[in-house]
């Protein structure tokens, strides 16, 4: 492309140079012409020096035409045509008039006159004998055509040699009587500089001046009727554009929303600099990874709430305390700020314990206030004591997910073996017990330690009572 | 001295334009000026005239480094000035024409 630009230069210097020297060369052939025609005038006698700086001022600028010197031959010839024009004019009055002188008759009989009369006549002259009289010939001495006051017409176009820049070749005055140059192809750019002579250009902005048509004027492959972008080039998967793609991101820029900063093509090019899966224009934390029902902010305790609203952004807590987790103090499963009773194991909703009047739910176990009373060295429940075990089957009634563990203890009278025996046996007797009274027998566990766990001293009888003992401890709440 | 030689035939080789223009120049101008001493100006103002506007010319192309056409150009001032002196010569020499 570049190199087609280079050589339309290049013709179009060389055409405006060949047309310049061919009119300084046409100039000099007039102002030689004129030369003659001022020596034949006799101009050399009459203006010797504008003669000799004319012929001179000619064959200097012939000269540095042969040079190529445009400029200083132009300056030799307007010398030469303003020495050529005086001389012409100074030999006008100069010159030999031409004048005939004869003798007039003499009458027959003469009284002789003393001396002779002479008669002098001025003829009409047409010294180039052209049929133009000298007075109404423009160029006297030059033969040359009545329609042009006598002046010399060479080359036949109707313009005299002194208006034709080029005399030898007819041409119209359009051009100052210079040939025109044909046009072939009728493309307006004469064939002599037209690269395609028969080929016309397709004078679409490109490389108009070559002459020749440019059906693909960036030479990308895709003719320029079909190609978006004619003058630059470009893949056809890109509509003969070129691809542009300023941040490198794979994303062209026309298709590129954020075209200067590297982007996801999934994201049209934008950035998304947390990985979030939101762009950053859209991420209301783009620099840290968050969520999409979060605008992208994170949500660190996964509780629901974002860390900017959530006070305590480490440990999950629902959205009533702020983010921040519930306290249970008396872990009856009721958050302190919905239990009434936040220090007292109850029930829900409002977390207060039941009144019970021989029970009472603590945190860890049922406490009974009375011992579970067993036939002496049986198994056997007194029924003294149902009225205690009634109420512990109303706790298990009202707290339907508690699991607990029945556990039998007894003194160290008696051999180990007995009592660990006999403990079990109670301990799973009180739990049939419950079980005839509808509990779920998998809520309840029965464990039986004997001796092993004593609360007081064996030594005592008091001691041994008290270590004689049932216990209902809580497993689970949930 | 040989070697003395063989440059200046090497130095003339290479830039002889200028050897052979300068005599030229000088003897030109020489003769023109000795046209003028002979009031050659106004005996033969054709030649003279001539002569300088070649002087003047060579000069020029010397100028540009152009030797021939400065050497041609000084050889034809030089004659044509030489010419214009002849006449101016002559024309003092011949006798005054009486009317």
């Amino acid at each position: 492309m570049r190199s087609r630009a280079l050589l339309a230069l290049l013709a179009a210097a060389l055409a405006s140079g060949c047309a310049t020297g061919g009119k300084l060369l046409a100039d000099a052939d007039v102002a030689r012409a004129d030369v003659e025609k001022a020596r034949r005038s006799g101009a050399v006698k009459c203006a010797p020096r504008e003669t000799a700086l004319a012929e001179s001022n000619i064959e200097f600028a012939l000269l540095e035409i042969s040079q190529g010197n445009a400029t200083r031959a132009r300056s030799h010839l307007d010398l030469a045509q303003a020495n050529v024009k005086k001389a012409l004019d100074l030999s006008k009055t100069c010159g030999p008039t031409q004048v005939t002188i004869r003798d007039r008759k003499q009458p027959p009989p003469p009284p002789p006159p003393p001396e002779k009369k002479k008669v002098v006549l001025i003829e009409k002259t047409d010294r180039d004998h052209d049929g133009v009289p000298d007075l109404e010939d423009k160029c006297p001495d030059l033969p040359g055509k009545a329609e042009l006051q006598g002046c010399p017409d060479t080359d036949g176009d109707g313009i005299p040699d002194a208006d034709d820049a080029c005399p030898r070749q007819p041409g119209p005055r359009e051009t100052q009587g210079c040939p025109v140059a044909r046009d072939t192809d009728g493309d307006g750019i004469p064939d002599d500089i037209d690269r395609c002579p028969d080929n016309p250009e397709d004078k679409d902005g490109f490389q108009d001046e070559d002459g020749c048509p440019d059906s693909d004027n960036d030479n990308d492959g895709i003719v320029d009727r079909m190609d978006a972008c004619p003058n630059n080039p470009g893949p056809i998967e890109n509509r003969g554009c070129p691809v542009i793609d300023r941040d490198g991101d794979g994303v062209n820029d026309d298709e590129d929303r954020c075209p200067d900063v590297p982007g996801k093509p999934e994201f049209k090019g934008c950035p998304d600099s947390d990985g979030d899966g939101i762009p950053d224009a859209e991420d209301k934390c783009p620099t840290v990874a968050g969520k999409k029902e979060f605008q992208g902010c994170p949500d660190t305790d996964a509780d629901g709430i974002p860390d900017a609203e959530d006070k305590c952004p480490l440990n999950a807590g629902p959205k009533e305390n702020g983010g921040c987790p519930d306290t249970d103090r008396d872990g009856d499963g009721v958050a302190d700020r919905l239990d009434k009773c936040p220090d007292a194991f109850g029930m829900p909703p409002d977390g207060c314990p039941k009144k019970y009047t021989l029970v009472e739910v603590k945190k860890d176990r049922i406490e009974i206030k009375q011992q579970v009373h067993f036939a002496s060295g049986k198994w056997l429940v007194l029924p003294d004591s149902f009225a205690l075990l009634n109420q512990v089957v109303a706790v298990l009634n009202d707290f339907p997910k508690m699991r607990v563990s029945i556990e039998g203890h007894t003194d160290n009278v008696g051999t180990e073996a007995f009592n660990m025996r006999l403990s079990q046996k109670r301990a799973e007797a009180v739990g049939a017990y419950l079980i005839q009274k509808g509990i779920a027998a998998d809520r309840l566990e029965s464990v039986g330690y004997g001796p092993t766990r004593p609360i007081a001293s064996n030594k005592t009888a008091m001691g041994r009572s008290q270590n004689r003992r049932t216990e209902f401890r809580i497993v689970s709440l949930e | 001295m040989r070697l003395v030689l063989a440059l200046f035939a090497l130095a003339a080789a290479a830039g002889c334009g200028p050897i052979q223009s300068t005599p030229a120049l000088i003897e030109a101008d020489i003769e023109v000026e000795a046209a003028r001493s002979a009031r050659a100006d106004a005996a033969a103002p054709y030649e003279f005239t001539s002569a300088e506007a070649y002087l003047r010319k060579a000069r020029e192309e010397a100028g540009y480094a152009q030797y021939q056409p400065a050497t041609d150009y000084a050889l034809k001032a030089r004659d044509l000035a030489k010419e214009a002196r002849e006449k101016a010569i002559n024309a003092s020499n011949r006798p005054t024409e009486t009317p």
